[in-house]
């Protein structure tokens, strides 16, 4: 049983998601939905950014505060980098352009519960990337 | 370089000779999918990285980076962003 929680308020993300066992609840207000997280603790949060826009990742930080175990994740058209990369640091564990929703939701939807996050190849090349330079630093390091 | 590479497949084994950066970077090998499922593991002194594909045959790629420790996607994504301050 996986417990989602959908902040969307463009009605545009639950139609998406598939499969027995997925217990899905919606919200369009984010106050209703921050409380609905504080009281349910859900296992997966899709969170349309449309939702919040220019202030999501400050209610990222919030939905994290409220529920630790829940594992975020974004939603949105199209995010630059930095967009995503903030939203990450506040506490998501993935992001999904909603044109991509139907192809690839219901394969994010077990591996984020599974503790793994969910992000583009470019972004985890990034990361990887990053942490061969540390790797570097620590072979050259006295 | 003190990289270990292992492409471990959920239902297939796939043997890899290109390092797990060059299969993100290279748009035109295009063995990888759009997106990919990250895990990060900390291994004490060390960091294991496994990326899975979002293909209908799933396949996992793991790098072990010697040296570089306690790291989680929040950090690591922080690090990335002041360097490109």
């Amino acid at each position: 049983m996986m417990d989602v929680l959908i902040i969307d308020n463009s009605n545009a993300l639950a139609r998406h998601i598939h499969g027995e066992g997925v217990f899905i609840a919606v919200h369009d207000d984010e106050i209703r939905a921050l409380r609905a997280v504080e009281r349910s603790k859900p296992d997966i949060i899709l969170l349309n950014y449309t939702v919040q826009s220019n202030d999501t990742a400050e209610f990222i930080a919030l939905l994290c505060q409220a529920s630790e175990h829940s594992k975020i994740v974004l939603i949105a058209q199209v995010l630059t980098d930095d967009e995503i990369l903030d939203c990450l640091i506040a506490g998501a564990k993935g992001f999904l352009t909603i044109d991509e929703m139907p192809k690839f939701v219901n394969k994010l939807l077990p591996a984020v519960q599974a503790g793994e996050a969910w992000i583009s190849r470019r972004m985890v090349a990034k990361l990887i990337d990053r942490l061969r330079h540390q790797q570097v630093e620590y072979s050259v390091s006295p | 370089m003190k990289e270990n590479q292992t492409p471990e497949n959920h239902e297939t084994q796939e043997k890899e000779s290109l390092s797990l950066q060059d299969l993100l970077i290279d748009e035109k090998a295009n063995v990888l999918s759009e997106y990919l499922s990250l895990s990060i593991t900390n291994l004490g002194a060390d960091t294991q990285v496994s990326v899975t594909t979002t293909d209908a045959v799933p396949t996992t790629y793991s790098s072990i980076f010697y040296g570089v420790s306690a790291v989680d996607l929040q950090s690591l994504v922080g690090d990335v962003q002041s360097n490109n301050d």
